[in-house]
Order: C-alpha cells, then sequence, then structure tokens
C-alpha cells in the first residue's frame, strides 16, 4: 500500500482514527447483509464472500464519495451490485459465452452442515434465483430478502421506483412458478 | 377494476398508501383468486427468507472482519479528518466561501503575534523587502528548502506536510520548537522565498511530544488555515522529493 508508507506519519495513522473506526464498526455490522446480498447476486458462497471483500475495500478506499447522512447500507449495496455486474460483464467478454454465475452452484450453503431439508430449499431457491435476469435478481434480494423499502431499493439500483415494481412483479411471478412449483413436486 | 400486478406487489410489499391498501384489501377479500395469490406470494417470501436465513446467522469469515477493521481509508477522508473539514467534497467551494472571511481576520491577529513574538525570540521570520510580507528565514527556510517529512527530524524544525494552495504554489506547514515557544505554520514558495500564510505561537505545553509532527499539535487555526488553502491532497512522498528536485515550483 504506497499511500501507508509515503504519507506524512500523520495522515497514515489516522487509518485507525476514533472517526475511522466509528465507520468500520458500521460496516462490520452490514457484513451479514452484504453476504446474503451477494449471496442472491452470485448463488455460489465462495464468489460471494469475494465480492463481499471487493465490496469493503472500495467502500473505504473511496469513503469520500459517501456522502455523510445518507445510508451506508444502501450506498454498499450499489458498491456491491456495480461490483458484480461489472465481474458478469468482463467475463462475459472474457468467453463469449453467457455462463449463469449460478452454474456450479454450490450444493451447500456456507455452513456445510445445514440440515438436508434446509439445503434442498436453499438449493432450490437459488437456482431459481439464478434464472432471473440481474435486475430482477437484485430487486428481490433487496425488497424481498433484505426488506428494504421501494424507495431505498430504487435508490441503490439508480432506477425509479416504477421500474422497480415491474422488476419486482416479473420477478414474482417466475420465482412462484419456479419456487414454489418444484417444492410441489418434491 | 382488477389490481394489476404491480400494484398487487406493492400491496404485498406494504407500498401502497392508506386509500389504495384498503381499496385492494376489499378486492382480495371479495376474490379467491387473489386471495390464493397473496398467499402464495407470502409463501414465496417466506421461502426465500428461510433459504438465505443461514447466512445472516452464521458467524462472519475472520478475514472479512479483517478486512473491514484494516482495510486502507481513503485519503481524501483522512486528510480532510486531519485537517478538521466536515464537508464532504461536493461543498468544497461553499467551504472556502465560508472559511475565506474568517481567515482573513484570524490571519492579520496571527502574523501580529507572530512578528511581535518572532522579532523578540527568535530570527526565523524576517520581512520581505520587496512585498512587506513574512517570509521564513535562516534554519527555517533551509529546512523548508531541503527535508523531506519523510526523513529523520529530530532537531528544532521540523517538516509537516507539503500541498498546493488553489493559486498552484507549493506549500509547506512546518513547526518550531523553542524553550520560550512553539510556533506551527505553514509557508508557501513564491518568487524564491517561503512567504508564510499562517503562523501561530504558543508557549510550550509541557513536556513536548517527542518525536514526529502529532496531529495533536497542530494549532486549529493552521488546520483551518491549511483546509482553506489547500487543493487536492497533500503531496506523498515521491512528489514531495519531486517537488523539491525543481526547486519547489
Amino acid at each position: 500500500m504506497a499511500e501507508e508508507t509515503v504519507l506524512p506519519s500523520v495522515i497514515a495513522r489516522s487509518n485507525g482514527d476514533a472517526s475511522a473506526d466509528s465507520v468500520r464498526r458500521q460496516i462490520t455490522a452490514l457484513l451479514p447483509r452484504l453476504r446474503r446480498f451477494a449471496l442472491t447476486l452470485t448463488g455460489k458462497p465462495s464468489d460471494a464472500d469475494d465480492l463481499v471483500q471487493d465490496t469493503v475495500e472500495r467502500a473505504l478506499r473511496h469513503l469520500h464519495q459517501w456522502e455523510t447522512g445518507t445510508r451506508l447500507d444502501s450506498w454498499m449495496f450499489r458498491i456491491a451490485q456495480n461490483l458484480f455486474i461489472d465481474q458478469v460483464r468482463s467475463k462475459k467478454r472474457a468467453s463469449a459465452v453467457m455462463v449463469s454465475s449460478f452454474e456450479g452452484a454450490e450444493r451447500v450453503g456456507f455452513d456445510g452442515t445445514v440440515r438436508a431439508e434446509a439445503r434442498i430449499a436453499f438449493t432450490d431457491t437459488i437456482e431459481a434465483l439464478a434464472t432471473l435476469p440481474i435486475d430482477q435478481r437484485s430487486a428481490v434480494a433487496l425488497v424481498l430478502i433484505d426488506g428494504l423499502s421501494y424507495r431505498d431499493a430504487a435508490q441503490v439500483l439508480e432506477i425509479p421506483i416504477g421500474t422497480l415494481t415491474s422488476r419486482l412483479a416479473r420477478a414474482r411471478e417466475a420465482l412462484a412458478t419456479r419456487v414454489l412449483g418444484r417444492k410441489a413436486e418434491n | 377494476m382488477y389490481p394489476t400486478k404491480e400494484t398487487l406487489s406493492a400491496f404485498i410489499d406494504g407500498e401502497l398508501d392508506v386509500a389504495e391498501r384498503a381499496q385492494v384489501a376489499a378486492l382480495v377479500e371479495s376474490d379467491p383468486k387473489l386471495k390464493a395469490y397473496i398467499a402464495e406470494q407470502e409463501e414465496l417470501r417466506a421461502t426465500l427468507h428461510a433459504a438465505f436465513a443461514n447466512v445472516i446467522a452464521q458467524p462472519v469469515p475472520e478475514h472479512l472482519l479483517a478486512t473491514a477493521a484494516n482495510a486502507p481509508i481513503s485519503l481524501r477522508v483522512r486528510v480532510r479528518r486531519w485537517l478538521g473539514v466536515t464537508q464532504s467534497t461536493g461543498n468544497k467551494g461553499s467551504t472556502g466561501r465560508f472559511v475565506a472571511p474568517a481567515l482573513t481576520m484570524a490571519l492579520g491577529l496571527i502574523i501580529g503575534v507572530a512578528v511581535e513574538r518572532g522579532s523578540s525570540s527568535t530570527s526565523e521570520f524576517s520581512v520581505s523587502s520587496s512585498t512587506g510580507g513574512i517570509v521564513a528565514s535562516a534554519e527555517l527556510g533551509q529546512t523548508l528548502d531541503q527535508r523531506l517529512a519523510s526523513e529523520e527530524q529530530n532537531g528544532a524544525t521540523r517538516v509537516g506536510i507539503t500541498f498546493r494552495d488553489r493559486s498552484g504554489a507549493v506549500c509547506r506547514s512546518f513547526e518550531v520548537s523553542r524553550d520560550s515557544s512553539t510556533t506551527n505554520g505553514f509557508a508557501c514558495h513564491r518568487g524564491g522565498d517561503w512567504q508564510v500564510g499562517a503562523l501561530v505561537s504558543r508557549p510550550p505545553s509541557g513536556p513536548t511530544p517527542s518525536y514526529g509532527l502529532a496531529s495533536s499539535s497542530m494549532p486549529d487555526p493552521i488546520r483551518d488555515a491549511i483546509s482553506a488553502h489547500i487543493e487536492g491532497v497533500p503531496f506523498d512522498a515521491a512528489s514531495e522529493r519531486r517537488a523539491r528536485d525543481r526547486g519547489w515550483n
């Protein structure tokens, strides 16, 4: 980290001062929700944690872009979402094949010891989410799973509320068939 | 009127206003198909929640906690905090406008004090014959010319940060410790001189910090003055060295 060594020591040291600690604590408290959001997007626990790691690093490095007084969670969700879209795009460019990011999704959650029942529910849900376009998947992750209001979710995704509402309606339709439909077959 | 899927979606998520909600609720109550749809959607939400409940319940992996605790923080935020500036970058202009008038008054005061003390106790400062302003001289002038902040700084004169001010001049903050007083300030390089932008002298406060220019030792008026004058962020060591090699121009 070049800037750590070359800066006047007073500023280099402030990487861990009181106000920095407060932001770090807030970010730490957000980690479970960020992991869940990232898992909803990527469908794969290891990819999800990589995405969270990148998100946290970027958020701290670009902390000057966060406007004090606005929601830290919304801002970090947006970073995660944008990083994920970038990743998907660059993968697409690299392979010229649209590979679902859910392909090869691990059959277990973060915790390898989940109960079989929960595992089936998790895998089915993950597979159903994988069939959704990314913009619908994010809407589901933020509203249905994280419980954000339409206004907050629309802000994260930088879209009008009307657009969010129609994405949600379409996603609901698709998921009802796949998640609940598959469950009925079991 | 049959509600659209969008309206139903907003109904389920509690996003309708009171009147709309009552309207849709009445429709749902009277229509078994709608009722079934709502029930199905509630089940979907519960299923989604259950599928991801595990992630929330689990301890966060160590490496992510470590990243949150230690990853480097934005340089600009650190500089702003160190300078005591709370405004976000978007308000840069208004910060300048707000600080400037206060600063003009403060500067007159500060410089008055410095000259008074300076003339009696030290020869670090002199009055420029060409501009009439205060310039750094003697040991301070030499130190500002030669010393890099990253070098060993054990003497009475120490250099802090180097930055460019809004007029494009290179400026450096300093601290001069004498038995009778400690003087903090910054000076900008113009026309071959280090012209003093702000100065504060105060009696030595107890045992002097043993090493370095601790942020707590920089008086507020100097920080305010620097934050009003600085353009961008302070130089890193490489830029500081390049600036010295170019004669601080």
